[in-house]
């Protein structure tokens, strides 16, 4: 994948704060419009063939910002102020109905001619003819001095390019689809890659893999911008993996949450301990009905990942709801009326948030530092605010606060388990791990619990993070065990 | 020969612009040459605001703007002489 910081990355962030900024000041379908110029004048250097170009292209991140679908909302005559005033209409209604968290820019998208096997120019079409002889398929043939791969019979077994003294035959690789755990993304007849929504478990690698960034969240910033504006509280649940994210107090950070406009901070760790007591129950009754091993449902993607493409799995996923609905069930058990907005990592809890009552909107640690770019706000010199457990829910522990990197859901479980458990952990889901599990009797036999995670590293390592996980690891971790 | 000051602005709008990037990269450098720069986050001193776009840094107290990982470790290199990698 991708080295997390990169121009994509910037000039999305840039983008989601400008759209907040316009939101917030009520000017955003008299000034949409004039962004994609203003961010290429014609005097700036193009990143494509021309900045015209770059315009039509931030045009169509615009409308993934807005909350669009390039798949289903595209019309070409429509003016980026039309879908705006589109944005803000949904956004006056409330939470809208469910909808497919991410969106393909096919205009953005190159055609990778990738995924494959070639010969290059360096190929001397030498007597050995190694590559020739132990094709398993028969894909070579020389053709005027040079190694020629057939693309019908290849299987991309590699032997040739292993085995070329010239090292004459090259991989070229296909970033979306290679790091797509479940095959979801599919070639269109015109050369560019779509989603295959039916496979896709939103779990965002083909955001983070894409070079040109064609694979976008639709984004709910909009709406979230717009109840910040109204009348109605709103309350900031923030995942664990949050106070991994910056370098700064995580007191002040909560500060910074309010500046932006939100009325408390609620810890899901809270209800993150809540998800591991009653999963160790579960965990007991299952044992006694024979039907071990368990898995974790609080990473939605693997969650979709096992109703979509694991049958063998589907009795086997813990029925407890995960940290987030429960802290949000909390929230709004003690006041209705209260607007929950989770603020995560994690791309698929939109999925799982569209399902739930008590989850109106979610938005990604990126979206959050966009609202902080929009409002010029400075953490570090925010007022210190302490974060609240969920309402008459348990205050978080250790435990609770580190269900955000890898293996923190086992520790947690066994911590409410009281007896011996035959666990493994899983994180980062590949298509070879995904297969595994398919057949987990085989590969992982006489287990108790199966704590798998979409993303490696778990949380931290999300889709929608800010920091590297290292250094996240490392804050999250001091800020987990101050109070030992 | 002279070790280097840098200066890395840490306030919340250079970070979510790049900052972080420029921490990762420095922090990985190998042994000797990371011995050779003072490194030290500083406060925001409000330079965005000053029409030149973050994240700043200050190397021997000169301010640069828009500062990316590679301009970053050019810039090492030619103060430093020789190469950073």
């Amino acid at each position: 994948m991708l080295a997390m910081r990169n121009n994509t990355a910037y000039i999305k962030r840039d983008l989601m704060s400008e759209v907040i900024r316009m939101t917030l000041d009520g000017t955003l379908e008299e000034k949409i419009d004039a962004l994609p110029p203003r961010l290429y004048p014609r005097t700036k250097e193009s990143l494509r063939c021309c900045v015209y170009k770059d315009r039509a292209m931030i045009r169509y991140r615009l409308m993934g910002i807005m909350g669009f679908s390039l798949e289903e909302d595209d019309e070409d005559t429509l003016l980026l102020r039309d879908y705006a005033r589109k944005a803000l209409d949904r956004a006056s209604r409330g939470k809208p109905d469910k909808m497919k968290a991410l969106t393909m820019l096919d205009m953005v998208c190159s055609s990778c001619a990738g995924g494959k096997y070639h010969v290059t120019d360096l190929c001397r079409g030498c007597v050995a003819r190694p590559c020739q002889i132990n094709c398993p398929k028969n894909a070579i043939t020389i053709v005027k001095g040079r190694s020629i791969i057939d693309e019908e019979k290849c299987i991309n077994c590699g032997k040739c390019q292993q085995l070329c003294p010239y090292n004459a035959i090259v991989y070229t690789p296909l970033p979306c689809s290679e790091n797509c755990p479940v095959d979801a993304i599919v070639r269109t007849e015109d050369g560019t890659r779509a989603i295959d929504f039916d496979k896709c478990i939103s779990c965002g690698n083909c955001t983070r893999s894409c070079p040109f960034g064609a694979v976008v969240e639709r984004s709910r910033i909009i709406d979230i911008a717009t109840a910040l504006k109204g009348e109605k509280k709103v309350a900031a649940l923030v995942a664990p993996a949050l106070y991994g994210q910056f370098p700064y107090d995580p007191e002040r950070l909560n500060g910074a949450i309010r500046d932006i406009g939100f009325d408390r901070v609620v810890e899901v760790a809270s209800g993150a301990e809540e998800t591991a007591r009653l999963e160790a129950q579960e965990l007991g009754e299952k044992r006694k009905e024979g039907l071990l091993p368990l898995t974790n449902s609080c990473c939605p993607a693997w969650k979709e990942t096992v109703e979509k493409h694991l049958p063998a799995l589907r009795d086997r996923i813990s029925h407890t709801p995960s940290p987030m609905a429960i802290t949000g069930d909390l929230v709004k058990r003690q006041d209705p009326e209260t607007i929950t907005v989770f603020i995560g990592p994690c791309i698929a809890k939109k999925n799982e948030a569209a399902r739930l009552d008590c989850i109106d909107y979610t938005m990604t640690f990126e979206e959050l530092g966009a609202f902080l770019l929009a409002g010029s706000i400075e953490v570090e010199k925010s007022e210190a605010l302490s974060v609240q457990a969920a309402p008459a829910g348990p205050e978080a522990r250790k435990e609770g606060r580190e269900f955000a990197r890898a293996g923190g859901v086992t520790d947690a479980l066994l911590s409410y388990l009281g007896e011996e458990a035959k666990t493994v952990r899983l994180d980062g889901l590949d298509r070879k791990k995904v297969k595994q599990l398919g057949n987990y009797t085989k590969f992982f036999p006489d287990l108790d619990f199966i704590e798998v995670m979409c993303c490696e590293g778990g949380c931290l390592g999300g889709p929608g993070v800010i920091s590297s996980a290292k250094p996240a690891e490392v804050r999250l971790e001091k800020y987990a065990r101050r109070e030992e | 020969m002279k070790n280097i000051d840098l200066e890395i602005c840490t306030g919340t709008t250079c970070y979510l612009l790049g900052a972080a990037d420029l921490i990762d990269v420095l922090e990985n450098l190998p042994e000797p040459l990371r011995e050779r720069i003072n490194l030290r986050g500083v406060a925001c001193e409000d330079l965005c605001k000053s029409g030149s776009r973050p994240p700043f840094v200050k190397i021997n107290g000169i301010v640069i703007g828009e500062m990316t990982s590679e301009r970053l470790l050019a810039t090492l290199e030619n103060t430093l002489g020789g190469t950073t990698c």
